[in-house]
């Protein structure tokens, strides 16, 4: 038995030094990847780990809609984004901001009516690649299901490295972002049909109610800040008014939509959803255009300011 | 509980820790620890399941003891007992409205061979309950066999076994090897299959037919990677349960190839049909409508539609033209080279053919597909269908033509009486080891397959 017991540790060990090193050494097929966008984010937030900043948290709406440098300038202080498409999440960002917020900190976070648990574990995976450092910002409530899909994704390398895959490019890859994980690929036009024909799906302002894991997640974070003396604040992600639902978008709804989150969320909701309905001319599909980006900024740049006052 | 999740991974090392460690405090014991395994691995599968089973269990055990006890009418006990059993395994086949307990096509024939030996003497009945109903529940091998003969099994599952580190590094290297065709074949192979077989009309002939050969050879994958398993936690226990494959794919003639494929099943259906209704022994024609009604019966025996009926009925088909083949003097068995090869592919076909019916699963969609063959063949859209699956274009051929050339390298090694564990357990260490690695690191890329049947093997639905 004890012959067993030490070629089996033995062999184990084997096993775990030889696949993390083929792990290791196996070309990173997903390093252009959009999701791969979040690494220089958090490269970028331990760089200004000790500044007093802004952190912007959010999907690919925050992403696409914020400017970095605009808005440094209008607040003159350090801005960071912590924002990729939607199936990366929130949990991983949210846990990673607590290590490097300082009390003065500022935290701007979209509201989504998404379920906050609901991530694309694979893109989260793909994102975080080799910087085996993110892994411990993992909630625990995911850890499972991200070591069932750990190999999934592993396979999904290995079949990009035979199919000579050649990377990922143009808007929704890596190289969207600068150093510092600001979005800056230059979007020009409106991309979505005009008329709108639904193919991104329509927004509807009469939908009130977030998802109870969602609120609860948000409202623990919440908790969080408070206790570390980080000011948090909701705001809503942009929307392209051809995108509205007919006959939900009109003022008293969204405001109304608005309310009922406030009452459910231990932070202030900061914006209007009024305010951040654009026109085409400021949007490139879902998300905003580059002329949009900074558009956005200033008006979040506003609803800050007036918060802080 | 699949054999190829990490739930059963656990399971496994539990019991046996459990088991070699009651081996070595009261080994007289030892066999209710494969009890208490056999009962907690099957009332996963849900406590009704367990009843169902218990039922087959009671009768069974009842039918033996009564038989020796009543002697003067232990036929009619006989009679009845196998009334009652395939009695419900046919109401659970055939009512839609009734369940399908986990493994009760192989524990009721399991059960009913042992309660036929009693009648013919060849067993005395088993008077300890729970030895019996360890018997029939013995995990390993309850969910898709092997079909198990009591006079060979009972005495190895009753008696203790020291542990013996060689049959047990074995027994582990067979699972693996069991894991592997299961996650690393038969899991890929069902990505293209499932593709195609979701709805033929849209697919070109060519395609349908690779998708044909590909579900003939996950099958394989998908059976025998099971009997590996199930086969090498028995090892591990010290446990020799029944090969069930004999390579196959490498027959030289249909009647070669029952005599390769699910052994258990065909050997059971010569010993407890074949041979009661005459077997050859009632001149020419007699043989033939019995191998006809015995392949039938094992086209019910996996399923109530149609396309069961028609694929045992091929089968028998088969056999019974290679009968008059043989008897007007022709189809000599070739012994090697290209005759051979040629016989093989031959054979090939037409269980390829069959297999068609056995997946389908209406003739509505066999009916389909044979059109698309003939008319549809290079349809347009066929080189990217075959090419670019999933977006994966040449990756996914490279996995299944890496996997195929496996399970035949394996299977010419069982041909020439080679034990694949042995082979690999008798390598110098640091080779085996690498084996090892290797064989360790493809199970755990591909363990968590996007495949529909991705844990769950084909012939549980039986």
């Amino acid at each position: 038995m004890k012959k067993v017991i030490i070629r089996f540790v033995g062999f184990l060990l084997c096993f775990a030094i030889g696949t993390t090193c083929l792990l290791r050494f196996m070309p990173d097929k997903f390093a252009t990847s959009y999701q791969r966008g979040l690494v220089r984010q958090y490269d970028y937030l331990r760089s200004v780990a000790d500044d007093e900043k802004i952190v912007f948290l959010g999907y690919s709406t925050m992403c696409f809609g914020l400017d970095m440098d605009r808005m440094e300038e209008l607040s003159g202080k350090r801005t960071v984004i912590l924002a990729n498409q939607i199936s990366v999440g929130y949990p991983l960002f949210v846990e990673m901001s607590k290590e490097y917020l300082h009390p003065g900190d500022t935290v701007v976070m979209e509201v989504y009516d998404y379920d906050y648990w609901d991530v694309g574990v694979d893109n989260l995976l793909t994102g975080i690649g080799k910087q085996i450092d993110l892994y411990r910002f993992i909630p625990k409530q995911m850890r499972m299901e991200v070591a069932a899909r750990f190999p999934a994704v592993v396979k999904k390398n290995l079949e990009y490295i035979l199919n000579r895959h050649g990377g990922f490019g143009g808007p929704y890859s890596a190289e969207g972002f600068d150093g510092r994980g600001n979005y800056v690929f230059y979007r020009d036009e409106c991309v979505l049909t005009d008329p709108y024909e639904g193919e991104s799906g329509w927004t509807d302002y009469t939908d009130t109610e977030l998802p109870e894991d969602t609120i609860e997640a948000l409202n623990a974070y919440a908790t969080w800040c408070k206790e570390h003396d980080v000011t948090l604040y909701f705001t809503v992600p942009p929307v392209c008014e051809d995108v509205v639902k007919a006959g939900t978008g009109d003022e008293a709804t969204m405001d109304a939509r608005d309310a009922a989150y406030q009452r459910v969320l231990d932070a202030p909701l900061i914006s209007r959803s009024k305010d951040y309905v654009f026109s085409r001319e400021y949007m490139w599909d879902a998300h905003n255009n580059t002329k949009g980006q900074l558009e956005r900024t200033e008006r979040l740049y506003q609803d800050i300011n007036r918060a802080s006052e | 509980m699949s054999l190829v999740t990490i739930q059963f991974v656990i399971f496994c090392v539990a019991f046996l820790v459990a088991y070699y460690a009651v081996g070595v405090i009261l080994p007289k014991w030892q066999w209710c620890i494969s009890l208490v395994g056999s009962v907690v691995f099957y009332l996963f599968s849900g406590p009704w399941n367990a009843l169902l089973l218990l039922a087959t269990v009671v009768v069974t055990y009842g039918a033996a003891v009564l038989m020796e006890q009543w002697e003067k009418n232990s036929k009619a006990v006989m009679v009845g007992c196998i009334v009652i059993c395939v009695g419900l395994l046919l109401l659970c086949k055939f009512d839609r409205n009734f369940f399908m307990p986990l493994g009760i096509s192989f524990y009721t024939f399991q059960s009913l061979s042992y309660v036929i030996d009693c009648y013919k003497g060849k067993s005395k009945a088993q008077r300890n309950f729970l030895k019996y109903v360890l018997f029939v529940s013995f995990f390993p091998q309850i969910g898709q066999g092997p079909i198990g003969r009591y006079e060979r099994l009972a005495p190895q599952l009753y008696v203790p076994h020291g542990f013996d580190y060689d049959q047990f590094a074995m027994g582990i290297i067979r699972m693996l090897i069991g894991a592997f065709k299961k996650l690393f074949v038969a899991n890929q192979l069902a990505l293209f299959v499932d593709a195609m077989y979701e709805n033929p009309v849209e697919h070109a002939g060519v395609s349908l037919l690779v998708a044909s050969v590909c579900y003939t050879i996950q099958l394989y994958a998908d059976f025998s990677g099971y009997m590996d398993l199930a086969i090498g936690i028995g090892q591990a226990c010290g446990i020799h349960l029944d090969e069930n494959f004999r390579a196959p794919y490498l027959a030289t003639s249909i009647r070669d190839f029952w005599n390769r494929w699910h052994l258990t099943l065909s050997t059971w259906l010569r010993d407890y049909l074949y041979i009661p209704l005459g077997g050859n022994r009632k001149g020419f024609f007699r043989k033939n409508v019995n191998i006809l009604i015995v392949m039938l019966v094992s086209g019910i025996w996996h399923g109530n539609t149609w396309n069961f009926l028609i694929w045992g009925g091929l089968h028998g088909l088969y056999q019974v033209i290679e009968s008059i083949g043989r008897q007007a003097g022709f189809g000599k068995k070739p012994d090697a080279g290209v005759r051979r090869v040629i016989h093989i592919v031959w054979t090939f076909f037409w269980v390829n053919l069959a297999w068609i019916f056995f997946r389908l699963p209406t003739l509505g969609d066999v009916v389909t597909m044979m059109r698309q063959v003939v008319f549809g063949f290079f349809q347009d859209g066929w080189k990217a269908e075959l090419w670019s699956l999933d977006g994966f274009y040449g990756a996914f051929w490279i996995w299944a033509v890496l996997g195929v050339l496996c399970m035949l390298i394996m299977d010419l090694m069982r041909e020439h009486d080679v034990q694949v564990e042995a082979f690999v357990y008798k390598q110098p260490l640091v080779l085996r080891w690498a084996m090892l690695f290797c064989l360790c690191f493809v199970i755990f890329v591909f363990c968590n397959s996007e495949a529909a049947s991705s844990t769950n093997f084909l012939y549980y639905r039986f």
